[in-house]
Parts: C-alpha cells; structure tokens; sequence
C-alpha cells in the first residue's frame, strides 16, 4: 500500500505540475496553437440580452451557448457577432476583441419585429402625470373622466373578464365634483398626493388628494389659497406641507392643520421640489442604463448606448405631442397617449418578470374598483 | 534522544523558540487568508491565479485521497472476517504454520484471496527480522479508561464489550482512571462495574488520580499515566515482562468489536519493531450515530474517512483518539506528557523523538466506536462537536515542541525531520485555510472586480474553471456517500432507506461543516496557541438515547 500510495503520489503530482500551468495559462486568456506551436493571447465576449436565449454567431459559427453566453479563444481583431431570436430582428455587429481582455455586450436589447403596444384606456386623456407607488393619473378636462392606473403588475395582469385594464375613477359619476372640470394638477412625481385646481358652477376650487387611501381621500382646501399660485412646490421632507408661489408672495400651507403661513423668501427649505414647468418627462435610461428611450416629435424610439460605431435607432409608437410618457422599470412598460386618438397605451419594452405570479382571485382583483365608485 | 517534551521549565532561549514556533502556524495560516483577501482588493489577477492553483491542488487532492480511502475501505472489508485468533495461535509456532500457510492456496473468494497475500507478508517479514515474538499466551494487554464525568450508561458498555473478546480475558487487565474530582455518582458507578467485572478479567481495578499534583495540568494524559505507572507496579509484582504488554488507551465511550484485541495481539506479535510501535485501529462514530443531528453525523463520518485515509501511509501515521502501543515503550518515554491536551498525538512524537525516528504506527484495519459528541438540543450539541473539534486541532501545540527536538537531535535523519516538520505544518495550515478559501476566499476577486479586471478575461474564466474543479470535487462527494452509506451501522427503524436517502443528503452540508465544524475551529486553536491563550481541557458531552 505505501509503494503504491507513493507512485500514486508521484503520478498526481506530475499531472498537477503539468496542468496548473496550462490551467493557469487558460485561464489568463493563452491558448496552444498547434499551427504555429506557440502559446497566442485571445480574448472573450461575454453576451447577455433581453430576452435571453438567443442563438449567437460569431464569424459565421453558431455558439454552443444560448444568451447569455461566453465566447472564447477568440483571437484579437475584429469578429463579426450575430445574434438571433425568433420573433426579434437580427443583432448584428462587428466588434474589437483584445488579447487577455473581456468584450462585454450586457443585456443586449433585441428590437421585436413588432413591438407588443395594448391599448390601455377605452377613452382618451388629455394628459397622464406618475404619482409614487405605481400610480398613473391620466387627466380629462372633465374630472368624471379622471382616471387612476395602477402601473406595476404585468399589462396583461390588470386586465380584467371583459378585456379592460383595470382603472379607478379619481370622482364617482355621484360626487359633487364629478361635473367639474380641470384647470390644472399638481404634482411630485415622488409623492402620492396631488393637487387640484378646478371650476365648478364658476367657483374656482383647490383639492388636495391622497392616493395612498383607497378610495382616494379628496379634501376641499380652497380656503387656504388666498390667491391662485403660479406653481406648487412640495417639501420632500414632509408630506403635509406645500409651497403655494404666486407673483408677489410665498405661502406655507399645512395641509393636515389646514393652517396657511407667509413664507420668507431667504429662508425656503433646500428640500423643497418643484413641479416641472416643461413637463413632458421625456427621456429615460433604460435596461440598466444600456439603452436610451426618449421622443423626437411625435416619436418614440430607443438608441442603443454601446453602438461600436454604427449608431442605430428604433422606432416604437407615435404619442400625442406635449403629453408626459411615462416608463415603468418595475415591469418594463411605456405608458403613453397614442397620437391620433389620445387613448392610453402600453408598450412592453423590456419583459415582465414577476418574481411571484400568483393567480389573483377575481374577488380581490376588483375590489379596488368597486370601492373606487363610493366616490 | 533526552528531550523534555513539554513547553514548561525552558531555559530562555529555549523558551523564546518555543514561543516562536508557537506563533508561526496561527500567524501563518492568518497570513495566508489576510494575504488572499488583501491580493482580491488589491491585486486580483495574482489572487485569481493563487487560488485557482489551490483549487487545482485541492481536487488532486480530493480525488488522491479518494482513492486511497476505496482502497483503505476495502481492505477494512477483507480484514472484516479474518481469524485472528487462528492467525496467533498459528504464529506461536512459527515455522510449522509458515510451512503450511505458505504452500497452501487459501480461499476461493477474492478477499480471502487479498488478506492472504497480505498476512504471508507480513510473516515473511517476521521471519526475516528473525525477532521472534512472545507466545501469545505470555501477551497481556492493558486497557486504561480515564473516567472524569462518564456515567455508567457510558462506560459499561466499553466494558462489556472487552468482556465478549474471543482473546483470553484472563490476560487482560482493566483499569479505571478515575479522576478525585469525579461526581460521587460517577465513583459508585465505576466501583459498582470494578465489581462486576473484578473476576472476568486477569485484573479490574481502579486507580484515582489526586485532584492537584504539582507540574500537572487538568489533562486527560495526566490521569492516564497516573494510572499507568500504578499498572506497571502490578506487572512487575507478577513478574510480568513489560515488552509482553500491549497498552491500550481508551475514552471510556470506546467501544471495541469482539475481534480487537486477537487483531491487536496479531500485529503486534507480527510487527519485527514491536517494543517501537503504536497501534492505531480506525475510530468510528456509531455508538450514537444516528441520534445526532445530521451535521454531527457527517462531521464524524468524515473524522473515521480521514483515519481510514492516514491508514494507507504508515510512514506519516500518527497516533489519534483510541490507540494501543507497547508498554515498554510508554514507560521509556516516561508515559504521556501531563501538562498537554492532544496526549493522543503527543505520545507519538514523544517516543518518535526518545527512540530518534525509530518508531512507527502500525495500521490495523479493525474499528473501534465512540460517541458523538452531543448533548441536549441542536445548538448545544453543535457547540460541543465545535469544542471538540478545537481541541483536535489544538494537536498544533505538538508542533513548537517537535521542532525544538527536530532542531537539538542530531540523530533523526534530515529527510525524515523534514518530511514530519512538513507535514505537521502543511496539515494543521490546510486544515484551518482550505475551508474558508473555498467557501468564500476563492470568489473575492471576482466580487470585488474593479472594471480593469471586470474587462479581463480572467474575471469570465475563474468561475468556470472553479465550477468545472468543484463538479469533479462532487464525484468525490459521491463516492463518500455511498462509503459512508455502507460503513454506518444498522437501525432497527421502519423505513430504513429513508434514513439513509436522509443521510446522503445531510452530506450536502459538507461546504458549512468544512467552514464552521473544521477551519474555523482549526483557526481558533492556532489564533489561541499564537496568542499564547492556552487551551484548557475540556470533556466532550456524550449522551446516549
């Protein structure tokens, strides 16, 4: 046994002393090249897209690997990668491979041959504004037709028997306020309240909304505008207090006390945030800050970021002019108002993954909506 | 060699040496893991490249040692249904035996065929040493069992079990170590069982080890040689000749197969260096095996596969746990150190260093159960089973000690200091340092990439080569289990296979058993020894359901 263990010993060392070099040299990128018998310095590309599983091409030859994918022993130069996947439009590109460096092509969007857009609403909007927590509000001038959307589950998801998306009406046909109309909303896109300004029966009104209530909670605070405001601002460090600028004064106004003060010019809060005044939000990285979404004129389009010298653009969908879009990352929707007829659309951009797709039952789904029309 | 063999009374320089050699495996195990982690920030192309190597040598490793434990597990299967007594008594008359064992053709089956082979070798080499053994009849073996806090749930088995051994009981001396400070419980337990068992054997006796004698430590080597040196009075008042005595040194949950003393009088009747020898049989776990948590059953199986292992290198075999040697020997070397705690190892390097190298430990193919460590709840029992283990790896303090002997003895060939030197301090650095690299070590550089080395190649190529090396690490695991699978004892449960389906999967652990329940204990000893906070003993929980 010990004559054996020691050849054994010796025959494992050997192989160790032959291999850990060659291994080592692997794995630094050098590869034997029996032609010349030298040891040559080759690279890698690494491939990943959205959505995985494409076929890859690399000068011609398919890959072992389906997206994401390594590819190596590719010898420094310029190679010619072609990725392919049914339904999607080819990937195509000539990319520079460097000796004992990684070419890294991320999350590699592939363009679908027809990209999937789901008309979202059955009326038009005039606007749509993002409040936090998923909410979508799309605007109507008259505020019956004020519509809220829930954006973060899967398009298909918040569907509901009868193929609508499902929506809560910000007023019941029964409100009070349901035969107003809109003059403006304010809003953060970081908050969940928004406010008001409206005409009803020639009086003009300031409501203040809280979207996190289901239904959501409106509140007359018309008494606490002495004058209509140029613009709102809201302080990022509490929720209950706005900012109300009008051309000669600044207003401080608690909403939960329903208490108004005059506000020193010199001594705003630096966390105050301002409304933006050119809204549309209009340009959006996207897809781990690969790929650009953004609109020019009517049209919206992506522009890969990584574009290896051949900078390319693709078209989506055509949206009203000087309405808000707006990009969901959480599941990789464009919501937007279709140009010809204002109605409210979604495009799948990036896939939906739901970490947990658990069959709701319809009793919960549209609970929401019933309890919408108490309004 | 004269050589103190302990770390108290030093002159200066010796003390500053033994001080020195204390501090290098901690600092040197730390070193490597601080070093590793420092090159995955700084220097990760250097860092991938080292760990990679280990990986590389960690899976020859794996599949070298994987293979010797078949091997190793084999022959404890062939020698599984030997006749030793058959074999002993044939050895008392020597040559007539060789003559009729040499010529014959024995058994049909293929192990028989194997131990065979082995058993004639082993005589030939007897016959050439020309050192005739002592007639079995003129053998006795000695058993100590140092009892601290085992009741008698614990111990009279260990007991009965030497009672159903086909030697001659009548050459057999029993004695319990029994400490002063022992529970009142304990000390009826063990004059109730001295007892019982007073007429079964040549002798069963107990000796009590005072609480507080000076230049001794609360060890288990002190109450053993307390006990041994009482034994040795008793062999020479009967005029026994300590060269016919075999000692065996045994935890009192030591368990022993009907079959293990004849398999020990046969080596050391066949052994031509026998006054020079330790003998180590391989310690399983199976007294409670299957009334532990599933962690504590892989971490002990693991502990017998590593013996089993060790027991196909004799030139490397170190004295562990349970063991047996020559009394003669023992009472050269001046019995077992007294102010150390890995007295099972110590005595080795003890006697190695006395007799200047020439000494061995013979390898016997026949186990022998123990507990495992336990206790009342599953935190508890996997507190005790980390106690345990960092007391195993607190064998480090041999190493300044042996170094020291290394340096002073001029007699022990270079080769030979430097092959034991090199594996005393490879073994304990591989012990607290392969499981934490890798586990976590060995995926730093790629965590902390910065984008010069996120951009390499190296960065795509290290988890796949780690990937490939761990999946051939996995065939390992594999084979382990189904070893594992046939060596653990019988239940008389219902569903039996799926207990053991459980158990093959329990061995999934094995990533957080090597990190929690081996380096990290491992590292905790030598940080201790570095530190100079020395480890105190302390007594495995055993329970029995």
């Amino acid at each position: 046994m010990l004559l054996l263990r020691k050849i054994v010993f010796y025959i494992f060392a050997l192989i160790y002393l032959g291999l850990c070099p060659l291994i080592v040299a692997r794995m630094l990128g050098f590869v034997f090249n029996p032609m010349t018998l030298h040891l040559e310095k080759t690279g890698l590309v690494y491939v990943s897209t959205i959505p995985p599983d494409a076929a890859v091409y690399i000068d011609g030859r398919l890959a072992h690997q389906k997206t994401p994918a390594v590819l190596r022993d590719l010898t420094p130069g310029k190679h010619f990668i072609r990725i392919e996947l049914t339904a999607y439009d080819d990937w195509e590109r000539n990319i520079p491979i460097v000796g004992k460096k990684a070419t890294v092509l991320a999350n590699v969007l592939l363009i679908p041959q027809e990209w999937p857009i789901i008309q979202v609403s059955q009326q038009p909007y005039r606007n749509i504004f993002f409040a936090a927590d998923d909410i979508l509000i799309a605007t109507n001038p008259v505020l019956k037709n004020i519509d809220i959307f829930h954006t973060t589950q899967g398009i298909t998801e918040n569907f509901n028997e009868q193929g609508a998306y499902a929506k809560i009406p910000l007023f019941s046909q029964n409100s009070v306020y349901a035969a107003g109309s809109l003059v403006h909303l304010y809003n953060s896109p970081k908050k969940p309240f928004i406010l008001l300004e409206i005409n009803i029966k020639d009086k003009h009104k300031f409501l203040w909304v809280n979207l996190k209530e289901d239904p959501p909670l409106i509140e007359d605070i018309s008494d606490l505008f002495a004058e209509i405001p140029a613009r709102i601002a809201w302080d990022k460090s509490d929720d209950e207090t706005i900012f109300a600028f009008s051309t000669q004064n600044i207003f401080r106004i608690n909403i939960k006390d329903k208490a108004i003060f005059p506000q020193d010019p010199e001594r705003l809060p630096e966390s105050l945030e301002f409304q933006p005044i050119r809204n549309p939000s209009d340009k959006f990285l996207i897809n781990d800050n690969n790929d650009l979404l953004t609109r020019e004129g009517a049209w919206i389009r992506i522009y890969p970021k990584e574009d290896f010298d051949a900078p390319q653009v693709y078209d989506i969908a055509k949206s009203k002019p000087s309405t808000n879009m707006y990009f969901e990352e959480k599941n990789g929707e464009l919501f937007y108002l279709d140009d010809k007829t204002g109605l409210l659309c979604a495009a799948q951009i990036l896939p939906y993954h739901p970490i947990l797709n658990i069959p709701i039952p319809d009793a919960l789904r549209f609970k929401i909506l019933k309890n919408g029309s108490n309004l | 060699m004269k050589f103190q063999y302990s770390k108290e009374n030093l002159k200066p320089r010796q003390a500053r040496l033994q001080r020195m050699l204390e501090i290098l495996p901690g600092a040197c195990s730390w070193g490597v893991l601080l070093g590793l982690i420092g090159l995955s920030i700084f220097l990760p192309f250097i860092a991938a490249i080292l760990i990679v190597a280990f990986y590389l040598s960690w899976i020859m490793r794996v599949l070298y040692l994987t293979f010797f434990l078949l091997l190793s597990y084999l022959q404890l299967n062939i020698e599984s249904k030997t006749d030793w007594m058959r074999r002993i008594r044939g050895i008392d008359d020597l040559t007539v035996y060789w003559k009729e064992i040499s010529l014959k053709k024995f058994g049909r089956h293929w192990r028989q065929r194997i131990s065979h082979k082995i058993h004639l070798r082993q005589l030939n080499a007897l016959r050439v040493s020309s050192v005739p053994p002592p007639k079995s009849n003129e053998i006795y073996h000695l058993v100590i069992f140092p009892i601290v806090k085992e009741g008698r749930d614990i111990l009279e088995p260990a007991i009965e079990a030497i009672s159903r051994q086909n030697f001659h009981l009548k050459q057999m001396v029993i004695v319990f170590a029994l400490e002063e400070r022992a529970l009142p419980a304990v000390r009826t337990a063990v004059r109730e069982l001295e007892k019982k068992f007073k007429n079964i054997f040549f002798e069963c006796t107990t000796v009590v080890h005072p609480a507080v004698v000076a230049g001794e430590a609360r060890v288990k080597g002190a109450n053993a040689t307390c006990a041994a040196k009482q034994a040795a009075s008793f062999f020479q008042n009967h005029r026994i000749p300590f060269e016919n005595v075999v000692i065996s040194c045994f935890d009192a949950d030591t368990v022993v197969s009907p079959n293990y003393f004849s398999c020990l009088t046969y080596h050391f009747m066949v052994c031509p260096d026998r006054q020079r020898a330790s003998f180590q049989p391989i310690p399983v776990y199976h007294n409670n095996i299957w009334n532990v948590p599933g962690f504590a059953r892989v971490v002990e199986t693991g502990s017998s596969f590593y013996q089993l292992i060790e027991a196909t290198n004799p030139e490397k075999l170190v004295t562990f746990s349970s063991h047996s040697m020559s009394f003669k020997a023992l009472v050269d070397v001046d019995y077992w150190p007294v102010d150390m705690i890995s007295d099972d190892s110590a005595i080795f390097w003890k006697a190695y260093i006395h007799y200047d190298g020439r000494y061995q430990v013979v390898p016997m193919y026949i186990t022998l159960s123990m507990d495992v460590a336990s206790a009342d709840n599953w935190w508890q029992t996997a507190q005790s089973v980390y106690k345990q283990k960092q007391r195993w790896a607190w064998g480090v303090e041999n190493f300044p000690i042996v170094m020291r002997a290394f340096i002073k003895s001029k007699k022990i060939p270079l080769y030979e200091k430097l092959r034991h030197a090199f594996k005393l301090f490879e073994g304990h650095l591989s012990w607290a340092t392969s499981g934490f690299i890798l586990s976590f070590i060995g995926w730093l550089p790629v965590i902390f990439a910065r984008r010069e080395f996120a951009a390499s190649v190296v960065y795509y190529n290290v988890p796949d080569i780690a990937n490939t090396i761990f999946g051939l690490g996995f065939i390992a695991i594999c084979i382990t289990i189904i070893l594992s699978l046939s060596i653990l004892p019988k239940t008389k449960i219902r569903h039996r296979w799926l207990l053991k389906l459980g158990h093959a999967f329990e061995w999934l652990m094995v990533p957080f058993i090597l990190v929690f329940f081996s380096a990290l204990p491992a590292l905790h000893a030598q940080t201790r020894l570095m530190l100079g906070r020395y480890l105190e003993f302390w007594v495995t929980d055993k329970h029995r359901k």
